[in-house]
C-alpha cells in the first residue's frame, strides 16, 4: 500500500494531543451529596465490577484511537496495488502509423481503440507513477516525459491523431532503452498493430487489431505513344477473403475508365487501361469497394506527357554526344550551323566546344567544354590528368560509386544558383541550375578527353542531363509517400511559393527558410511559384505507403499481449473503503457506549 | 433565610391546618383528639375503668366498693401531653439550599402549633454533633412566637448522633416524640428508637429526604463529596450503580419504617420538594396522624 498524499501524515502529531485529552478527561467532576451514607455501600459492592468498567472505558479509548488513525490514513489517500510489484514508472508507446487507421472493430479504428486502451491504463495508475508518452509514426516523438499529472497525459492521448506515415515502431528499441535507463523501475506498454522485439526490456504490446479485409492500390504509371496513352495500376488483396471490385481511372478530375477485377486473398494483380487520349497533369486510380482502410484505395501519379522534345546541337563533331542524344526517347536532335544565329523554338540548345557571343535569356542551354567565359559563368582554371567524381545530385546519383579521369579540363566558377554535378579537388567541373527561369548546364571537359563516354553510365547521364535541361520545372521526384520530407525544386527567381494540399489547404512557403514540406496528406499537391509576374505551376503526388496497407494481424492480436509478460501496476485508491470502515467503527462505538449497559445486564 | 421559612404564606397555611386538624392521641397512641387524660400527679382529676396493664396501685378501692368495678385515679399531670420535637440539625439536612431543613423547621412549627392549640406542652430539641439544644417548654398559643424565634435560629451544620443526643435529654414521662431527620446518622438509629420506647414515648418519625436522594440524577464518572464530612469517593455512575443505590435506599427506608412500626410509632416519609399542604393533608392524614 502506498500513500498518495503523505502530507496527511502530519496529522499524526495530533495523537499525543488526543491521548493527553483523554488523560485530562479522567479528572472527574466533583459533586456534593448530602451524605455518603447510602453511596458507600453501593460503591463497595461496585468495586468488584470496576475492572470491567475500566475495560469498557479502555475499549472506547482504543476505538477512538483507531478512528483517528483511520482518519489520518484516509487523508493520506492510500493506494493498494491490485497486481504488479514495485514502483514501476510507465513508458507508453502509441503507434500513429497509417495502418492504425484501419477500421476493423465495430466502426472504431485501431488507433481509437488503442487510445481507449491507453487511457484506461493511465486512469488505473497510481498518482505516484511517472508516465512517459511516445507517439510513433514516421519517427518516434516523446509527447510527455515522466509526468505524474494523469490529466495532462490523458489530454495528450486524446489529442493524438494517426498519420498516413510509414511506421517505424519496430525500431523504437534504442529510444526505449535510453528512456528506461533513466528510470529506477519501469514498464513499457506499446499500443500497436506491429510486433515489437523488446529484447532485454520489460515490455508488452497491446494489439488493437482485428482480422479485416483490405484491397490496396499501391502503384500507378502511364506511358504515351503519339496521342495514345496507356496506364497501369497495381492492386493487392491484403484481406482474409477473395474480393471483386471496380477500379476507376481518372485523369485530373475526369473519369477515364472503370474495370472490374477479382483479386484472390493475398494476390497482386495489374490492371491495364489502354489507348485513351487526353492532356492531363495527374492520373489516379480508385478502388470502389469499401474496406477497413480507405487511405490506400487510391494511387496517384503525375502524368508523364511525352511529346517529342527538340534539341539544337552546336558541335563540330562529337560522336559520343550525338549517339547519346539519338538514343533518347522522344528527343529530336537538330544540328546548328552558326552559333551567332541561333534559331528559336527549341527546348534545349547544346553548345559543344563553342560559346555564342549572345545567349538569349529564355532558352535552356547546356555548355560542353566551353572555351571561354560566358555572360552566365566564368572559367576558373585549367587542369590536366585529374580524376573527378560525380556529386550527389539527382542527375548523377546513379554514378555515385564511379570516378572518371580527364586528360584536360576546365574548372568552372559555379554561380550562386548552380548545383555542382562533377567536382575534382573541390573544383567544379560541371554544374546545372536555373537562372532567370531557364535551365543552364555546363561541363568543363571535352567528352573526347575523358573516359566518361566509355562508361556504361554515360547514356543515363545524358538522358538525365537532357531531361533536366529541357524541363523548366524539373523536380527530381514527383511521387512521394506520406511522411516523406519533400524538397521542392523552385526557380531561383521565384518571389512567392505556395503549395496547395489535397485537402485544398494552402501553405505559403518562406523562400528564405527552406523550401520543403512534409507530405502528410495523400493525394495531389500543386506548387505555384511567382516568377517574373508569371505563375508557374506543377504537381507532385503523395501516396499511402504500401507497407501500411498490410493490415494483417501481427503478434497475438486475440489477447492483446505479445512479448514479455509483465504486469502493469494497477493501483486503486482505497480511501473510500477506509471511510466506510470509519463509519462502521463509529456506529460500533455508539453501540458500545450506549447499548453496552444493556448488554452487561443493567439499565 | 428564616424570613422565607416562616412567611405570611406559611402562617396562613398554618391557620388552615390547625383549623382542620389536631393531633390525635389515644392513651399514648397517636390518633384522634387527645382527651383529658389523667395522670398521677398530686391533684386528683378523675376516674376511669381499670384496664389490664394499668398501675394497680392507682386502683381506687373506694370506688370499687361503691360500684363493684375497678377504677383507677387519674391526676392532672397527665391531662397535658408533652410533645418533644427532636430536630436533626446536621449539615446533611441543609443540603441543596437547606431544602430538608426548611421542611423540618416548618413541620416542627406545624406540630408545635397544633400541640399548643390543644394545650399541650412542646419542647424543641435541636441535635447537632453530640449536643442537644432544648428550648423552653412552651405552652399555650401565646408562646408560639417564641417557639418560632427559637426555630429561626437553627443552623444546619456538623453531624448528628441521635441516640447519643437523645440520651442526654431528660425524658421523664410519657409523651410524644417527633423525630425529624433524614436518617443519615452517625450512630445507630435503632438505639435511638429503643431509647425512646424505653422512655415510653410515642414516636412519630418524619423521614425527610430530598428529591435528589430519592431519585438521583447523577451520571458518569464523578467524585462524590459528603457534605457533612467532606469525605470523597470516586464512582462511575451508570444505570447499574443507580439501580444498586435505589435498592439500598429502599432497604434503608424499610428498615427505619419497620423499626418505628415495631415500636408502636408512626413513620412518614416526606419529600422535601413537596409542598407543605401536600405533606400535611396527604401524607399525614393518610397515616391518621392528623
Amino acid at each position: 500500500m502506498t500513500l498518495a498524499d503523505t502530507k496527511g501524515l502530519w496529522f499524526l502529531l495530533s495523537i499525543p494531543i488526543f491521548i493527553l485529552m483523554y488523560i485530562l478527561k479522567q479528572k472527574v467532576k466533583e459533586e456534593e451529596v448530602s451524605s455518603l451514607y447510602l453511596w458507600k455501600e453501593v460503591i463497595r459492592n461496585n468495586e468488584a465490577r470496576r475492572p470491567f468498567d475500566k475495560l469498557r472505558k479502555n475499549i472506547l479509548f482504543f476505538i477512538q484511537f483507531l478512528l483517528i488513525l483511520l482518519l489520518i490514513l484516509s487523508i493520506a489517500n492510500p493506494y493498494m496495488s491490485i497486481k504488479g510489484k514495485g514502483e514501476e514508472d510507465l513508458i507508453l508507446l502509441i503507434d500513429t502509423s497509417g495502418s492504425m487507421k484501419a477500421v476493423d472493430n465495430k466502426g472504431k479504428s485501431r488507433f481509437e481503440l488503442g487510445k481507449d486502451h491507453a487511457s484506461d491504463i493511465v486512469k488505473d495508475l497510481s498518482k505516484t507513477t511517472a508516465i512517459t508518452l511516445i507517439s510513433s509514426g514516421g519517427s518516434n516523438k516523446v509527447e510527455i516525459s515522466a509526468s505524474r499529472d494523469k490529466g495532462e497525459v490523458l489530454a495528450k492521448i486524446k489529442a493524438l491523431e494517426p498519420s498516413n506515415e510509414k511506421g517505424d515502431i519496430g525500431n523504437s528499441y534504442s529510444l526505449l532503452k535510453s528512456l528506461s535507463n533513466e528510470m529506477k523501475t519501469y514498464n513499457i506498454v506499446a499500443i500497436s498493430d506491429e510486433s515489437i522485439d523488446f529484447k532485454d526490456l520489460k515490455g508488452r504490446v497491446i494489439n488493437p487489431s482485428k482480422a479485416s479485409n483490405n484491397l490496396a492500390l499501391d502503384f500507378i504509371s502511364n506511358s504515351q505513344k503519339g496521342e495514345n496513352i496507356k496506364a497501369m495500376a497495381r492492386i493487392i488483396n491484403y484481406g482474409e477473403e477473395d474480393e471483386t471490385t471496380d477500379v476507376s481511372l481518372y485523369g485530373d478530375e475526369e473519369l477515364i475508365d472503370v474495370k472490374t477485377i477479382g483479386v484472390k486473398k493475398g494476390e497482386t494483380k495489374n490492371i491495364y487501361f489502354d489507348d485513351f487520349k487526353g492532356n492531363y497533369n495527374t492520373l489516379w486510380a480508385e478502388i470502389s469497394k469499401k474496406d477497413s482502410l480507405d487511405e490506400d484505395d487510391r494511387a496517384y501519379s503525375v502524368f508523364k506527357s511525352k511529346t517529342a522534345s527538340k534539341v539544337m546541337l552546336f558541335t563540330d563533331k562529337n560522336i559520343f554526344l550525338e549517339k547519346a542524344l539519338s538514343g533518347l526517347k522522344d528527343v529530336e536532335v537538330y544540328k546548328g550551323k552558326d552559333i551567332d544565329d541561333i534559331p528559336k523554338g527549341y527546348d534545349l540548345y547544346i553548345f559543344d566546344g563553342q560559346t555564342p557571343f549572345i545567349i538569349n535569356d529564355d532558352i535552356n542551354v547546356l555548355f560542353i567544354n566551353p572555351d571561354e567565359d560566358t555572360e552566365i559563368f566564368k572559367l576558373s582554371g585549367s587542369y590536366q590528368g585529374q580524376e573527378y567524381r560525380p556529386d550527389n545530385h539527382n542527375i548523377t546519383k546513379f554514378m555515385s560509386k564511379s570516378s572518371f579521369v580527364a586528360s584536360k579540363y576546365n574548372t568552372l566558377e559555379k554561380p550562386h544558383w548552380g548545383e555542382s554535378i562533377f567536382t575534382s579537388d573541390n573544383n567544379t567541373l560541371g554544374f546545372v541550375g536555373m537562372e532567370k527561369g531557364r535551365k543552364i548546364g555546363a561541363l568543363g571537359f571535352d567528352l573526347h578527353n575523358t573516359d566518361l563516354p566509355l562508361k556504361p553510365e554515360f547514356p543515363i547521364l545524358m538522358n538525365n542531363l537532357v531531361s533536366y535541361m529541357m524541363d523548366r520545372n524539373f523536380m527530381s521526384k514527383r511521387s512521394f509517400y506520406a511522411g516523406e520530407k519533400i524538397s521542392l525544386d523552385i526557380n531561383s527567381g521565384a518571389k512567392e511559393v505556395k503549395v496547395k494540399t489535397p485537402s485544398s489547404k494552402t501553405i505559403d512557403l518562406d523562400i528564405n527558410k527552406g523550401l520543403s514540406i512534409l507530405g502528410e496528406e495523400v493525394g495531389v499537391y500543386e506548387v505555384t511559384q511567382r516568377v517574373d509576374e508569371e505563375d508557374i505551376r506543377y504537381n507532385f503526388v503523395v501516396n499511402f505507403p504500401r507497407e501500411e496497407s498490410n493490415i494483417s494481424i501481427k503478434g497475438d492480436g486475440a489477447s492483446g499481449i505479445t512479448n514479455n509478460e509483465i504486469d502493469i501496476r494497477v493501483s486503486r485508491s482505497i480511501q473510500s473503503y477506509v471511510i466506510i470502515i470509519i463509519l462502521l467503527i463509529l456506529m460500533f462505538e455508539w453501540f458500545v457506549y450506549t447499548k453496552g449497559e444493556e448488554l452487561w445486564g443493567y439499565k | 433565610m428564616s424570613e422565607k421559612i416562616f412567611d405570611g404564606d406559611f402562617f396562613k397555611k398554618l391557620e388552615g391546618i390547625a383549623l382542620h386538624s389536631s393531633l390525635v392521641m389515644n392513651d399514648g397512641a397517636l390518633g384522634g383528639r387527645k382527651s383529658k387524660s389523667k395522670g398521677s400527679s398530686v391533684e386528683f382529676s378523675d376516674f376511669r375503668e381499670y384496664v389490664h396493664g394499668d398501675d394497680f396501685r392507682r386502683i381506687d378501692w373506694r370506688a370499687y366498693g361503691r360500684f363493684e368495678k375497678l377504677f383507677i385515679k387519674l391526676f392532672m399531670e397527665e391531662r397535658e401531653a408533652f410533645v418533644n420535637i427532636f430536630l436533626d440539625c446536621s449539615k446533611s439536612m441543609g443540603f441543596k439550599e437547606e431544602s430538608k431543613g426548611i421542611m423540618a423547621l416548618r413541620l416542627s412549627a406545624v406540630f408545635s402549633y397544633i400541640a399548643l392549640n390543644n394545650l399541650d406542652r412542646v419542647c424543641i430539641n435541636k441535635m447537632v454533633n453530640k449536643e442537644i439544644i432544648s428550648s423552653p417548654k412552651y405552652m399555650g398559643r401565646g408562646m408560639f412566637n417564641s417557639l418560632i424565634d427559637f426555630l429561626k435560629e437553627t443552623e444546619f451544620k456538623g453531624e448528628c448522633e441521635l441516640a447519643y443526643s437523645l440520651k442526654r435529654k431528660n425524658i421523664s414521662s410519657k409523651g410524644i416524640s417527633i423525630i425529624i431527620t433524614d436518617g443519615f446518622l452517625k450512630d445507630n438509629l435503632d438505639e435511638a428508637i429503643n431509647y425512646l420506647m424505653y422512655r415510653k414515648q410515642k414516636i412519630l418519625f418524619l423521614h425527610v429526604l430530598h428529591e435528589e436522594e430519592l431519585r438521583p440524577k447523577l451520571n458518569g464518572e464523578l467524585t462524590l463529596r459528603d457534605s457533612e464530612t467532606d469525605e470523597k469517593v470516586i464512582v462511575s455512575l451508570n444505570g447499574r450503580v443507580i439501580k444498586a443505590y435505589n435498592k439500598r435506599l429502599n432497604s434503608f427506608i424499610s428498615h427505619i419504617k419497620d423499626k418505628v412500626k415495631k415500636s408502636g410509632g408512626n413513620y412518614i416519609q416526606i419529600n422535601s420538594q413537596d409542598s407543605l399542604d401536600k405533606v400535611i393533608f396527604e401524607n399525614f392524614t393518610k397515616e391518621g396522624i392528623i
